[in-house]
């Protein structure tokens, strides 16, 4: 039986374990970051800095340790500062180095048990920062680590806050010491608890609703902005070694020599598997860069230059002349490589979040800025959906665009085999809608995708070549023919570059984007509906418009089913509404209680350091004060603050073990002469018991 | 019921989705699930936490007990698993009600009751005070698993504890030798209500007194045997009129209790028949000539009356010619029916305990010496015993008695 001892959450910590559980997840979650950011020096000096903090808060628990605290909040500031200027001087993570150091540094005030739930809030806090990083499930891994620690902590405080509570611990007799010493065994049912949870944390997982409307903060990257002006040139980073890899090698290159002002259908070449970007969309699109309307049998390019600059609405937002729909969806892009200076973006956009003065949109939509982007940059766009429906689009036929260009211009190079197929394909169809449908099909199941199709002979047309003789190809060789067969029948038709959506995970919601996701698809403009998208490619998505707005983790596997929508981005964007006129008035509030509270403190702290000062008379004697920041010593060392309504001597009855000491306090504070050689001799004896002890 | 924890990870978790919402970063929805999840999945486990477990206490080897004030008793609380899952991180809080009130909570902590297993507490208490104690019910704590939940619940466990009052052993007592000295203190037949032994029937016995056991182990007819009651015998009074609080161990009732224990088994010893009387009303006085146990048994359960009522019992009906009174809470109104007994023939002794001597007593509460003045003027044998470890040697003022031994009982 032992005595039940009465601890709060403010005590100091005596558990060696828990402290253990919290630095043991700590170094999990830094392990996380380091591994998402591909920083690796931070998980050596967190951990090493972390160490120390933790060996001193548990050596000088029972302390104040005023100077390594004022040393900490130093420290934290600091830290503030170097996040700050990391975020605009574009050094890689700053916010994972923040959370890293931060949670490295709290660690030397993990004193009681509070302090340590705490450290594992900073933990979770870092996970956070590893999660909004991470592009990969191998995150996972370091998230079950560190709620098994987690669990384990939260285990072993339950069992060492009851035996503190109880008289008597009972154990059974055959436990193993090595169970009895961790207190793990036993979980009441472990396996139940396991097979709980592991099925109902999926179910929540599934049928949690998920959030498609506008977030309050868009993700863009701050350490830019871009304050080139826009231009119509397109600036691809590695378009001239593509040039000389397209036309005859094998070896796969990273950039798209469709990204550039001109599309030559005579190069050859495979994409490499490197990943270019991630984006995050509620909803499937291709990510569309722009489009070429000029053909001339081997060669697209823009026919117009011109570019409509758009300057930025603030907050580097951007706001395009597309009307507002109800469904539209947000999309991040976080750029893995250098791209050309194109804005990709799903749909059909409405406004772009982007760290630059301006913008531009070219004649086919396509979002350019004034130079290329670095890999590591972040922007968002909000798009509404391109989408349409066949019976609209059959009564609707097509119509000439408005912009002035001519998508029907058509070489001289074009045979007339190529026109009479156009033709024949369309023969038994009646409407605009049929035929681009019956082109589109006829491409997809006549036509074998190749990589490498033969070498384009000179002097002939690219599609000529494609239909007729190679009768295989890549997408842009299925593009151009489809439109010029478009074409041909008066169906206004352009050709469009960008990247296929990517691949899905569904744990990170992020779409993986790869060199080799670059893409050509066809537009067709339809009267009162716009350009609408079509691919003639066999392995990809016939009709690539944006799909359904994901509500939920698997919405995709039921698309064809019509589940209850839940209007929480309505919600959510009344909140956000809200919360956008707030703001300016809520900051103004905090930041005057942040003054109030500094001004506050400041007052308590001149008031404290004044209560301290000793009278003139005291000050001047440096015995008197040795004797008297003695006393103030051992009040810290004993835990016994005299109150203020106390007198030394009242102070010393409640603690006997500074009795000594107050005799002196009173002889040199009160008796009128200055203390003698005596007084000095009682003070180094008190010290010396005091060291001794 | 669900902790402050739980609050914290539910929170946690939305805070987690509202944050996954506005990033649409798929493992803050993966965070925000596992939070929210193991809080179902803790209620379901936490629900089952206590099922299965059952106690058996043992107190001094058995159930019951019986025992007395200030002895020791082994109890071992045995508490077993019947799950094929073992049982973990159980409190159980134990309310021991015969101890002193300090120790009378234990909290004790059982990390694992192994499936199907037992685990045991052991501990000794020390009876604080006489009494019947019936042992309220263990409460079973469980915050398993990681504390989100709590479920408490009671777990009877029937015991039964009858703690005798102390007897303390006088090895002799002036007053009671004096008035009982020439009496015969060997038993004899006669027609008294004490049965002494059985013998043949003779005809003239009533059928009513045929032991019928004997009869049929024997054969022949067999009649109970009765003590002659006509010789002086001893009827001990204990007034349980006592107007104050009987919460303390240390109260003049308590006292009185002991007194008479001791007094009666006093006389026990010395061969007398021993009679009680005291006020009926809540709890039945035995009748007749009462064995110690018998009388203990009763002075175990006894508690103080809020009525006075003294007065009837000392009406002379009923009462063997040496009286013992024992009164906690004297007043004047008891000295007229005192002095009118004694009058009567009664030899009397009175012991009154004196309650402005005992802890916690008040202005109003009564002094006994003038009381026990007036009754001594009156002839009468009168003890007023003051609060102390000495109202023994008040009884025998030789000291010779000091000896504190307790009788042999047999449950």
């Amino acid at each position: 039986v032992t005595g039940v001892q009465h601890s709060t959450r403010k005590s100091p910590e005596e558990s060696g374990r828990l402290r253990v559980l919290v630095f043991a997840a700590q170094i999990v979650a830094f392990l996380a970051l380091a591994y998402v950011t591909q920083l690796w020096w931070l998980w050596p000096v967190g951990t090493l800095i972390l160490a120390a903090g933790h060996f001193y808060a548990y050596r000088s628990r029972h302390r104040r340790g005023s100077l390594v605290r004022l040393g900490t909040f130093i420290a934290l500031h600091a830290a503030i500062l170097w996040l700050l200027a990391g975020i605009f001087q574009g050094q890689p993570y700053p916010q994972a180095q923040f959370a890293v150091i931060v949670t490295a540094l709290v660690s030397f005030e993990l004193r009681s048990r509070l302090n340590l739930y705490s450290g594992l809030g900073l933990g979770l806090i870092n996970l956070y920062v590893a999660a909004t990083l991470s592009r990969d499930t191998v995150f996972g891994v370091f998230l079950l680590i560190f709620l098994g620690l987690w669990l384990a902590f939260l285990w072993v405080a339950d069992s060492e806050d009851a035996t503190r509570r109880s008289s008597v611990v009972i154990r059974p007799q055959s436990e193993p010491d090595r169970l009895r010493r961790f207190h793990l065994r036993g979980l009441g049912g472990r396996m139940q608890f396991v097979a709980a949870t592991a099925i109902i944390i999926p179910l929540i997982f599934l049928f949690t609703p998920r959030f498609a409307g506008r977030p309050l903060f868009m993700p863009i990257s701050l350490q830019l902005p871009i304050r080139s002006n826009p231009t119509s040139q397109v600036i691809n980073p590695a378009l001239p070694l593509i040039r000389l890899q397209g036309t005859a090698t094998d070896q796969p290159g990273e950039y798209y020599y469709g990204f550039a002002d001109s599309l030559d259908l005579s190069y050859r070449g495979t994409l490499s598997d490197t990943l270019m970007m991630y984006v995050s969309s509620p909803a499937w699109s291709y990510w569309r860069g722009y489009a070429y309307d000029h053909y001339d049998g081997r060669l697209w390019s823009q026919s117009s230059n011109e570019l409509q600059t758009i300057r930025s609405a603030g907050m580097a937002r951007f706001s395009l002349n597309n009307e507002p729909a109800d469904d539209s969806f947000v999309q991040s892009f976080y750029l893995t490589q250098d791209m050309p200076n194109i804005i990709w973006a799903g749909g059909e956009p409405i406004e772009v979040f982007f760290a630059a003065d301006e913008i531009a949109v070219d004649t086919s939509g396509g979002i350019r800025i004034g130079e290329s982007l670095p890999a590591g940059t972040v922007y968002s766009v909000i798009s509404t959906r391109q989408t349409s429906d066949p019976d609209e689009l059959r009564a609707a036929g097509t119509a000439v665009s408005a912009d002035g260009l001519d998508y029907l211009q058509l070489p001289e190079t074009i045979t007339e085999r190529t026109r009479a197929l156009a033709y024949e394909l369309t023969a038994d169809a009646s409407t605009d809608y049929d035929r681009v449908i019956a082109i589109r099909d006829h491409l997809l199941a006549s036509y074998p995708y190749d990589f490498f199709p033969p070498p384009q002979a000179p002097n002939t047309d690219a599609v000529d070549q494609f239909l007729f003789v190679d009768q295989r190809g890549v997408c842009e060789q299925y593009v151009s023919a489809m439109i010029v067969l478009l074409r041909e029948l008066g169906i206004p038709a352009r050709f469009v570059v960008g990247y296929g959506s990517g691949e899905y995970n569904r744990f990170t919601g992020y779409y993986e984007v790869r060199a080799n996701d670059a893409h050509a698809w066809v537009e067709v403009h339809f009267d009162g509906h716009g350009w609408v998208p079509f691919d003639p490619t066999p392995g990809w998505v016939g009709n690539p418009e944006t799909g359904p707005v994901n509500r939920w983790v698997f919405s995709d596997m039921f698309a064809g089913v019509d589940l209850p929508q839940l209007p929480l981005g309505n919600i959510a964007s009344a909140g956000a509404a809200v919360f956008n006129a707030a703001v300016g008035p809520l900051l103004v509030v905090i930041g005057a209680a942040m003054v109030g509270m500094i001004v506050y403190g400041g007052r308590l702290l001149w008031l404290r350091l004044d209560a301290r000062r000793a009278p003139a008379w005291i000050r001047s004697d440096p015995l008197r004060r040795q004797i008297l920041a003695e006393y103030r010593r051992a009040q810290r060392r004993y835990r016994a603050r005299r109150a203020p309504s106390q007198t030394v001597q009242e102070h010393a009855r409640q603690h006997p073990e500074l009795a000594e000491l107050a005799h002196l306090v009173d002889i040199a504070a009160y008796r009128p002469s200055p203390p003698d050689e005596s007084l000095l001799t009682r003070l180094q004896l008190w010290r010396h018991r005091q060291r001794r002890r | 019921m669900p902790t402050t924890r739980a609050a914290t990870f539910l929170i946690a978790a939305i805070t987690f989705y509202l944050f996954g919402n506005q990033t649409q970063i798929g493992w803050l929805y993966v965070i925000s699930a596992l939070l929210a999840g193991l809080i179902p999945a803790a209620y379901w486990l936490n629900r089952r936490a206590l099922r299965g477990i059952t106690a058996e206490r043992h107190t001094g080897g058995g159930l019951h007990a019986e025992i007395h004030e200030g002895d020791t008793l082994p109890i071992r609380l045995v508490l077993r698993c019947g799950h094929r899952i073992s049982v973990a991180q159980l409190e159980v809080r134990e309310t021991c009600p015969l101890a002193e009130p300090q120790r009378r909570v234990i909290d004790a902590y059982i990390p694992l009751i192994p499936a199907r297993g037992a685990v045991q507490l052991e501990y000794d208490i020390v009876a604080d005070r006489r009494g019947l104690y019936r042992f309220p019910p263990l409460w079973l704590t469980s915050r398993t698993p990681f504390g989100l939940f709590r479920r408490r619940a009671p777990l009877d466990v029937p015991s039964r504890v009858l703690v005798y009052p102390e007897v303390r052993r006088l090895e002799r007592l002036d007053l009671f030798d004096r008035q009982l000295a020439a009496q015969q203190v060997f038993p004899r037949t006669g027609t008294g209500s004490e049965v002494l032994g059985v013998r043949p029937y003779r005809a003239g016995d009533s059928p009513r007194h045929i032991h019928w056991r004997s009869v049929a182990r024997s054969g022949q007819l067999i009649t109970k045997e009765f003590a002659e009651e006509t010789r002086p015998g001893l009827t001990l009074i204990l007034d349980r009129w006592f107007p104050a609080s009987n919460d303390d161990k240390h109260t003049a009732f308590e006292w009185a209790v002991k007194v008479a224990a001791s007094l009666g088994e006093y006389a026990q010893r010395q061969g007398y028949p021993l009679h009680l009387r005291a006020d009926a009303a809540d709890l039945p006085v035995p009748g007749g000539a009462l064995p110690t146990d018998a009388l203990l048994q009763y002075l175990a359960r006894v508690q103080p009356t809020v009525a006075p009522g003294l007065e009837p019992l000392l009406t002379g009906q009923g009462l063997q010619s040496f009286v013992a009174v024992v009164v906690p809470w004297p007043h004047a109104e008891i000295i007229e029916a005192l002095i009118a007994l004694h009058q009567r023939g009664f030899t009397l002794l009175v012991a009154l305990l004196n309650p402005v001597t005992f802890p916690n007593a008040s202005s109003s509460t009564p002094d006994a010496v003038p009381i026990a003045g007036e009754l001594k003027a009156a002839g009468i044998d009168t003890l007023a015993l003051r609060f102390g470890p000495d109202w023994m040697a008040q009884i025998q003022p030789d000291g010779a008695a000091q000896v504190l031994e307790r009788p042999e009982i047999t449950p």
